[in-house]
Order: structure tokens, then C-alpha cells, then sequence
């Protein structure tokens, strides 16, 4: 039977504890009563259901494992059964829930896990006794109460949860009622408010945040004032009635008492409410994340911080490699100090236990740094261990369009209440139109839909492809961007990929983020430490983003109309495709051509010396080869027979569909001469042992971006060597090392396309 | 009621562990940490007056029964006793933990400076409890042959956990780090100066 506590009054009861003082032991706990005087347990209950509570919650507060030992069960059900009987059908039974009386870590040893599970067995042992409701309540703790609520929620039964305030509007720890609510209402609660410390007027302020942070219905249990140094109260019951008029009217709907009131309290209140209609509140609150002190809304653009990411990373991947979480922590630090509002957390590598690594990070960084965080992972068990970890309501990066990845991901997003990033590619690749990314876009919201994830908590993003490659990638990103802001949907964009391989690369990137921030992008992940980011992102708050992304990047350079005068050498190097075509033919008049080819490949040789120093990038490196491809077929026209260098065959490993850098390695082998068998994406250990044996290839070459496929990189390598087929194996990839690379047993770690041309060169000549 | 107490910056140095001759730098940063601590830490206490018998081995403290003989010296012929609990709250401690990473040499300072704090504070507390006049020395859990382990029996006595956020971890370390519970001695004057209504000696 599903109760709704919603759009009415409700009336529960007031202290129980207040009732029994003195009448137990010193030293002793009042749940022992269950045993020893269940008669007065029951009397006090029967008090408050003739007042007209139609809810009371059991005399079970300090009834768990940690306090009450070997006989928790039997107290809890004691507890159940006498306020059941004492209920008659008059009212609903709450098994009250207290917290356990020690910290959690950080503040003190207690963990996370233990504390779940001693909260676990005290509600399934009040769900079994036949509580109507749990409620968690008095705890000050936002962690305490997130393990309470996870626990609590695998009862099937409602739950209530309230904190413990003081009057400076935060709890003991620090933890704001903004924050609560959100953590609260994500995970699930029917009800969330505030009880104790505090008398009714002090809890007005913090109601009215509690009403504006959440649309389910808000409970009120203040205390009857505040004891003096003898226990007593100083709030009469008509100052407390005054009090709750005035929460009433605010929309607080479930009132009661706690410390300090009696069914004297509850009578009046009941008296009250008869009087009272029900005040409907809304959230004003927008969406948002946050840690147990600080809520990030999305009104203007947020800063996601992403240097805690081993990928392309020298010094991260090696403080993750060697388990110095002081460097990890010292990076968090310096971008919250640096302006970032989110940090994003990702601690991919092969061969180390994400799961287990990045529980420790998101423990340690979120212990000494306040942000909101985003769990950055496709590794499910990484993606769990982080959510349920982290204390305050965290981004998960990423889904995609695979059904697979959205059946694997969601519902971990569902039951920690986070948000979560879309990326707009599935297993076909990214697509290169606008419309192709909104088609994958919405199949995301729609499978969000399925697994009752609200479209507001969704950010898509729409992917950042280097202009490397392709100077059109940057407006794509800004039309998807800004048709998704016109549908009301989130975006967020990794904005330093725009400028892989270029020169300028921070002059690319600013200009960049503040083109897609005037498109309406609502997060940017940056290295917040680079004050130009932080500048075009200040530019971008204040409105004075340029509208225009300028593809237009200062390599220096010469046309064909130029070129006189210029050797081989240098139509090579300059991309000069018509001169070099004329160069080489003139070569072919007074050269042998298998001369032309050993001039040809000692120029394209030199183009890769420059690369490697630095002082030429990658979209010239891609135009020299593609003069050498043209040179080469010139050559091919006089001598056919020459085009044979060997056969490479390559391949993006199963799981993993980029192949950017796989395509570039493919272009500057063939454009060398070799003939290069491209697998494609995605293919298992299977096809690529078929291949192999087909092509009687010497040299295969593997690729992979992902850690979380680095390891089928690893199972294709052991295939082949099983198989004993007889070729040379090259890998490569931004997290893979050479360490990994000798680790799995391939012959040649390939940095980059030219390393893979000299280890071509070296296996097949 | 605000409390208000001075940090001492002898007391602070030497907490921090500083003996002898040092340069200014440390005074620097000892100025600092003094500074930071009164501004960041929210401090409560709490007490409740027990009425007190001892038969030399045992103590009876408002019913809570504690094993020492240290503590029955101390309250004999004595019939209250005071039993507090003070706290800075959790933030220095965040604090303190977060310059443990970036600045280890302030981490320490503040920690003294904290340690200073409470002491001074906790004075302060008893100052107004019992009203003007020297205050006694404090005794407490974990003191002389007064097993620690009673902290959790003092929390609970004192409900300072719902009321001033003060727990006892299971090693009886209590959380926040700069709290402390402490019996203190109610010296007896004349009943009408005194401030304690519901002393059971009152006559």
C-alpha cells in the first residue's frame, strides 16, 4: 500500500525520551523499556494518538548495533510491536532511527560501509517487526544520514529523513539545508526537514530553505526550546503553537515535537491544525549539485576542473601509478583555489584498480576540498564505488547512445540521485552532422526517461573534435550546442581537445570556450590554473563572448603561387601539393625511381624530426604526407612494382571506437609506401588473428584510448602470441605507456604516427 | 551568552612545540594562526551540576558510577561537582587538516593555536559557571586511574551530542579533536553569592 504524504497535514508526535527521563538506569538507554517496562512505552505512545498524532515513531532511536549490541533486534521489535498495538489503526508506526553516536570518516573512524551496515540490519529488523514508515532522524551528519537513507531504501518502505540544525543554520558538521534537501531528494526520500537542537522559532529560517530547496513535503519536530543546565525547557505550549502557526503558513506540512514536549504539545498542535489548511510550497531552487557545504547551481557558465585525469597526464598518471593521493589532493586544492566550481575526478589507467583508487580520491579530495564532484568513468564498478562514496550529489561522466552503456550506467545514476553527462557518439563512432548528434542526444533522454531520470539532470555533450583534423569540427560543436540550449537541454564540452596538435593551443582553446559559452554552453571542463581560461570564462559570465568561432589559426606557411625555387625538401615540408607533384616529376627525368623514393622518404623523414621537436604540429604533418602519398604515386605511374614495402595491419581494439589517431598512424604509413590493412574500430581478437593469417602481415599495429580497453588491448596481444603467428606487434594510444606495452608482451611501444613509421621501417624495411 | 577568552601566544607556542629561541618568521605565523582560530571556530558548552559520593574506591556522580581512586580523592568532602563539555567545533579541524597538505609548518601552528583556544575557553566556561574566583583544575576521562573508557558514559550523561554536536569515537577519541569533558571542582562559599540554584548542598 503506497501512503501519500503529500498535499495535506499531517500530525505527528512529540518527545519520548523527554517522557521516560529518570526512569531508567543512569547509564542505561531508554529502548531497554521496550523489555523491561513495555507497559510505559506503551502509555506514552497511547498519550500521543489521543492528543491526535496519526504518526509516531518508535521508542528504537538509540536501538543499532554500534549502542545497544546483541540486543538491537530484539529491542526494535519490542519497540514496533508496542507502538502497533498502542496505534491500534489510529496511526501510522515510524521506526525511529537515530544516528549511531559515532562519526564517519573524516571527522571520526568510522566508515562508510560499516555505518551502512549497521543501519541496514536496524531497518530490515524494523521492516520485519512491521514498521509503517523509517524515519532518520537527529542526525547531523550529511554522510551519516546519506548511509542511512541507502540503507533505509532497500526496504520498500517510506522514508523520512530529518537533520539536526543549529540556529546559525547549518548542522554541527556544517552542512546547509540547501544541501540536504538535494542529497535527500535525489536519493529518494518521501519526506526530508528538520528536528532538535533548536526551539520552533530558531527552525522558521531553516524551514523556509528547506521549502524552497525540494517539492516534497517538509517536516518540522523542534525541541520545546532550549534545556538549561537542569533539563529544563523554556518554550511553553502556547509560545510553540505560535511557532508552528507560522511554519504552517510557510508549507511546512508534517509537524511535531522533539526534546522537551509532551502530549500536552501535540494536543495543542492537533488543535492547530484543525484550525490550519495545508500551504502548497514549490522548489525555487534550480537544479544543482553540491557537497555538504556548497551547492553549485548551473545560472551562469560552470567550471569543471580536469586536471585530476591521468590521460596525456605525465605526472598524474605516475602520483596514481604510485599512490601519492598527496599530489592527487594538491591538484584539487589548487583549482578550487584557481575559480573551478566542480572538480572532475578520473583515475583510468591500465593495470591499477579504479574502483578502489578512485573511492580513495573521492574520500580524500572531498574530506579537505568542498566541491561538488564529477565521477568521470565508463567503469561500472568505478562509477559505484565513487557515487556511493561521495557526500553530496555528484555528475556522472559518461553515458553515450549504446544501449549497453545506458542499461549499465543509469541505473547506479538513479539510485545515488546524480546527474550525468550524454556523450553524443554510440557504437557507429560520432557521427559529423549537427542532426546526427541531437538524434543521439535524445535517445539518451529518452533512456534517462525510462529509468525515471529527469531531463533536467542530464548534460549532453556534444564532443570537442580537434581542428587538427578537421577546421569545420568547431562549428559543428557550436550548432549542436546551441540547438540544444534552444530545447532546454544542458551541455557540456571538454573545450582543450579543440586544439589537440595545434600550435597556440591556449589562445585555440579560449576562443573556443568563449564561441560555444555565447552559444549557451552550461559547463566547460578546463584547466582552471591557465589564467587565459579563466579570463575568457569571466568574459563569458559577463556577457562579452564573441559570438564566432576564428578557425583561422596562425601557421606559418606558403602557398603553391610561391614556390619558386623550392626543392622537394620543401614542397614536402610547406604541404605543397602541386609543387611537389611538379618537383617530383622533374625528379623522375634526371633520378632512377628508386632514387626519387629514397629522396621522397628522407624528406617526409625530416618533416618528422620537426614534428618531434615541436616546431611543426600535426595538421602539417598530415599535409606533408599527403604530398608524399602524391609524390609516391608519380613514382608508382614509372615503377609499379615499387609500391611493396610490406603489409601493416591495423586496428582499433573490441570495445573502443576512436580512431582518430589510428587513421592519422594509417595516412603516414601508406603515404611512406607501406600497404596498411585497416580492421577498423571495435574488432576483436578474433578478426585481427584472421587478418593477420590473410594477409601474412609482419607488423600489426593496435589502438586504444580507453583504460577501460587497454585490457582487451592486452587480451588481443595474448591471442596472437597464442596462436604463434610470426609478426611484430606496435601499440599505441594516450593511455598507454611503454611500460604497459612491454607488460602485455608487444614488441614496440609507437608514441605517435612517426615513431610508428621508424618501427615500420625497422620491422619490414 | 558569548564566551569571550584570550588565545595566550606562549601557550600557543607551546603547543606548536617551539622550545627555546626561534626567528620571527614563526611568530608570523603563530600571529596568523591566532587570528584564523577566532575566526573560524564555533564554540559550545555545556554542563550539568552532579551531586557527588565517594567511598574512597568509587565514585557516584549524578548515578553514573566510575572505578577510580584519583577521582575520589578529589571529591572528597565535596557533594557537586560540575561536569562539562566544551567544543570548537568541526571546522578547525577541517582547517587544520587541509593545511596539513599545503603548508605543513601553519598546520602546526594552528593546531596549537586550537589546542590554546579550548584550554582557554573551556577556563572561561568554568569561570562562569561557579562566578568569579579562581577556577579549579579540571579532571578528566583518561586522567590518573579514570579510565578513558567513561567518555561515552560522560556524552551520554550529558546529552552533548544532540545538544553541542560532541561524540566519542570507538577508540574514545572524541570528534570534534578540540573538545573536552572534564570534571571541575565547585568550591563552596556562601550559599547566597552562589551561583548554582540547584545544588543539592544548598542550604
Amino acid at each position: 500500500m503506497k501512503i501519500d504524504f503529500n498535499d495535506r497535514l499531517i500530525l505527528s508526535d512529540g518527545a519520548m525520551g523527554t517522557s521516560l527521563d529518570g526512569k531508567y538506569p543512569v547509564g542505561s538507554s531508554p529502548e531497554f523499556l521496550n523489555i523491561t517496562n513495555g507497559k510505559l512505552i506503551a502509555s506514552v505512545h497511547k498519550a500521543y494518538v489521543d492528543a491526535g498524532a496519526q504518526i509516531i515513531y518508535t521508542n528504537t532511536f538509540g536501538a543499532n548495533v554500534l549502542k545497544t549490541g546483541a540486543m538491537t533486534e530484539e529491542l526494535i521489535e519490542r519497540g514496533v510491536k508496542i507502538a502497533k498495538e498502542a496505534a491500534q489503526d489510529k496511526a501510522l508506526v515510524a521506526l525511529d532511527v537515530g544516528p549511531l553516536g559515532e562519526m564517519i570518516e573524516p571527522i571520526g573512524s568510522l566508515t562508510f560501509d560499516k555505518a551502512y551496515d549497521v543501519f541496514l540490519t536496524t531497518v530490515q529488523a524494523g521492516a520485519k517487526a512491521g514498521a509503517d514508515i523509517i524515519v532518520i532522524e537527529t542526525v547531523a551528519d550529511l554522510q551519516e544520514m546519506r548511509a542511512a537513507i541507502l540503507a533505509a531504501k532497500t526496504t520498500g518502505l517510506p522514508v523520512f529523513a530529518t537533520m539536526t540544525f543549529t540556529s546559525g543554520g547549518t548542522t554541527f558538521t556544517g552542512c546547509t539545508p540547501e544541501s540536504f534537501a538535494l542529497v535527500a531528494d535525489s536519493l529518494g526520500v518521501d519526506a526530508l526537514g528538520a528536528n532538535c537542537s533548536v526551539g520552533p522559532f530558531d527552525l522558521i529560517p531553516i524551514a523556509e530553505r528547506l521549502l524552497s530547496a525540494t517539492d516534497k513535503p517538509v517536516i518540522i519536530k523542534a525541541n520545546a526550546g532550549m534545556p538549561d543546565s537542569n533539563g529544563s525547557y523554556d518554550i511553553t505550549p502556547d509560545q510553540f503553537i505560535d511557532a508552528y502557526g507560522k511554519l504552517i503558513d510557510k508549507g511546512v506540512s508534517i509537524v511535531g515535537g522533539c526534546c522537551g514536549t509532551t502530549p500536552a504539545y501535540i494536543a495543542k498542535l492537533n488543535k492547530l491544525i484543525e484550525t490550519k489548511s495545508y500551504v502548497p510550497h514549490k522548489r525555487t531552487l534550480s537544479t544543482a549539485v553540491c557537497s555538504a557545504t556548497k551547492v553549485v547551481t548551473f545560472e551562469k557558465l560552470t567550471v569543471i576542473g580536469e586536471r585530476i585525469n591521468p590521460t596525456g597526464k605525465k605526472l598524474m598518471k605516475a602520483a596514481l601509478y604510485a599512490h601519492d593521493y598527496d599530489y592527487v589532493i594538491k591538484q584539487a586544492i589548487e583549482q578550487r583555489m584557481a575559480g573551478a566550481d566542480v572538480l572532475d575526478i578520473n583515475c583510468g589507467l591500465p593495470e591499477l584498480n579504479e574502483p578502489e583508487v578512485i573511492e580513495t580520491i573521492v574520500k580524500r579530495v572531498s574530506d579537505v576540498c568542498a566541491l561538488p564532484l564529477q565521477i568521470d568513468s565508463n567503469n561500472k564498478d568505478a562509477v559505484e564505488k565513487g557515487l556511493r562514496i561521495f557526500c553530496g550529489r555528484a555528475i556522472v561522466n559518461s553515458v553515450n547512445g549504446e544501449r549497453k552503456v545506458l542499461d549499465n550506467i543509469l541505473p547506479l545514476v538513479k539510485k545515488y540521485g546524480a546527474m550525468v553527462v550524454g556523450l553524443t557518439l554510440d557504437e557507429n563512432g560520432i557521427p559529423d552532422t549537427v542532426q546526427g548528434r541531437l538524434t543521439i542526444a535524445e535517445r539518451i533522454l529518452k533512456a534517462c526517461e525510462e529509468y525515471e531520470i529527469s531531463r533536467n539532470d542530464v548534460i549532453i555533450d556534444p564532443l570537442t573534435l580537434t581542428i587538427a583534423t578537421d577546421a569545420d569540427n568547431a562549428q559543428v560543436t557550436i550548432d549542436t550546442v546551441k540547438a540544444l540550449k534552444a530545447k532546454g537541454i544542458k551541455t557540456v564540452l571538454g573545450i582543450s581537445n579543440i586544439s589537440f596538435g595545434m600550435p597556440d593551443r591556449e589562445k585555440i582553446n579560449a576562443e573556443f570556450l568563449r564561441s560555444t559559452a555565447a552559444a549557451g554552453l552550461t559547463l566547460a571542463i578546463i584547466n582552471p590554473n591557465v589564467v587565459s581560461m579563466m579570463e575568457a570564462v569571466v568574459d563569458a559570465r559577463g556577457g562579452k563572448a564573441a559570438g564566432v568561432f576564428n578557425a583561422k589559426v596562425n601557421i606559418k606557411g606558403v602557398s603553391d603561387e610561391n614556390a619558386e625555387g623550392f626543392d622537394i625538401n620543401d614542397c614536402i615540408r610547406e604541404g605543397l601539393k602541386k609543387s611537389g607533384v611538379d618537383k617530383t616529376k622533374e625528379l623522375l627525368k634526371e633520378h632512377k625511381p628508386l632514387e626519387v623514393i629514397e629522396i621522397l622518404t628522407a624528406a617526409l623523414d625530416k618533416v618528422g624530426d620537426l614534428y618531434e621537436k615541436g616546431e611543426l604540429y600535426l595538421p602539417q604533418l598530415i599535409m606533408s604526407a599527403e604530398v608524399a602519398k602524391l609524390a609516391f604515386d608519380e613514382v608508382r605511374k614509372v615503377l609499379p612494382e615499387s609500391s611493396d614495402k610490406g603489409v601493416i595491419v591495423i586496428a582499433t581494439v573490441k570495445g573502443d571506437i576512436h580512431d582518430i589517431g589510428k587513421n592519422i598512424v594509417k595516412a603516414v604509413l601508406s603515404n611512406y609506401g607501406y600497404q596498411v590493412v585497416d580492421l577498423g574500430k571495435n574488432v576483436d581478437e578474433a578478426k585481427v588473428a584472421d587478418a593477420l593469417k590473410e594477409t601474412g602481415a609482419k607488423l600489426l599495429g593496435l589502438s586504444a584510448l580507453m583504460t577501460t580497453t587497454a585490457v582487451n588491448m592486452k587480451e588481443t596481444v595474448k591471442h596472437i602470441r597464442e596462436l604463434s603467428i610470426d609478426c611484430k606487434i606496435m601499440v599505441g594510444g594516450a593511455v598507454i605507456t611503454p611500460e604497459f606495452a612491454r607488460e602485455i608482451g608487444a614488441d614496440y611501444y609507437a608514441k605517435d604516427a612517426n615513431a610508428s613509421v621508424k618501427i615500420a621501417r625497422e620491422v619490414l624495411g | 551568552m558569548k564566551t569571550t577568552f584570550n588565545i595566550d601566544v606562549d601557550e600557543v607556542k607551546r603547543y606548536a612545540g617551539f622550545k627555546g629561541a626561534h626567528d620571527n618568521k614563526l611568530d608570523l605565523l603563530v600571529e596568523r594562526a591566532i587570528s584564523e582560530v577566532l575566526s573560524t571556530i564555533k564554540p559550545r558548552a555545556i554542563h550539568k551540576i552532579l551531586s557527588v559520593t565517594t567511598d574512597g574506591e568509587t565514585v557516584n556522580a549524578g548515578g553514573l558510577v566510575m572505578k577510580s581512586r584519583d577521582l575520589s580523592a578529589l571529591f572528597k568532602d565535596k557533594q557537586s561537582t560540575v561536569l562539562l563539555c566544551t567544543t570548537l567545533g568541526y571546522e578547525i579541524d577541517k582547517s587544520i587538516s587541509e593545511y596539513s597538505l599545503t603548508e605543513p609548518a601553519y598546520a602546526i601552528c594552528l593546531d596549537g593555536a586550537a589546542t590554546a583556544a579550548i584550554e582557554a575557553y573551556t577556563d572561561e566556561v568554568q569561570k562562569e559557571i561557579i562566578g568569579d574566583g579562581e577556577i579549579s583544575g579540571r579532571f578528566s576521562a583518561g586522567y590518573g586511574d579514570l579510565d578513558i573508557s567513561y567518555q561515552s558514559d560522560i556524552i551520554k550523561l550529558l546529552n552533548a551530542t544532540k545538544l553541542i554536536g560532541v561524540s566519542v569515537s570507538s577508540s574514545y577519541l572524541l570528534t570534534p579533536m578540540k573538545s573536552v569533558t572534564a570534571f571541575a571542582d565547585v568550591p563552596c562559599k556562601s550559599c547566597a553569592d552562589c551561583k548554582l540554584k540547584y545544588c543539592i548542598a544548598r542550604k
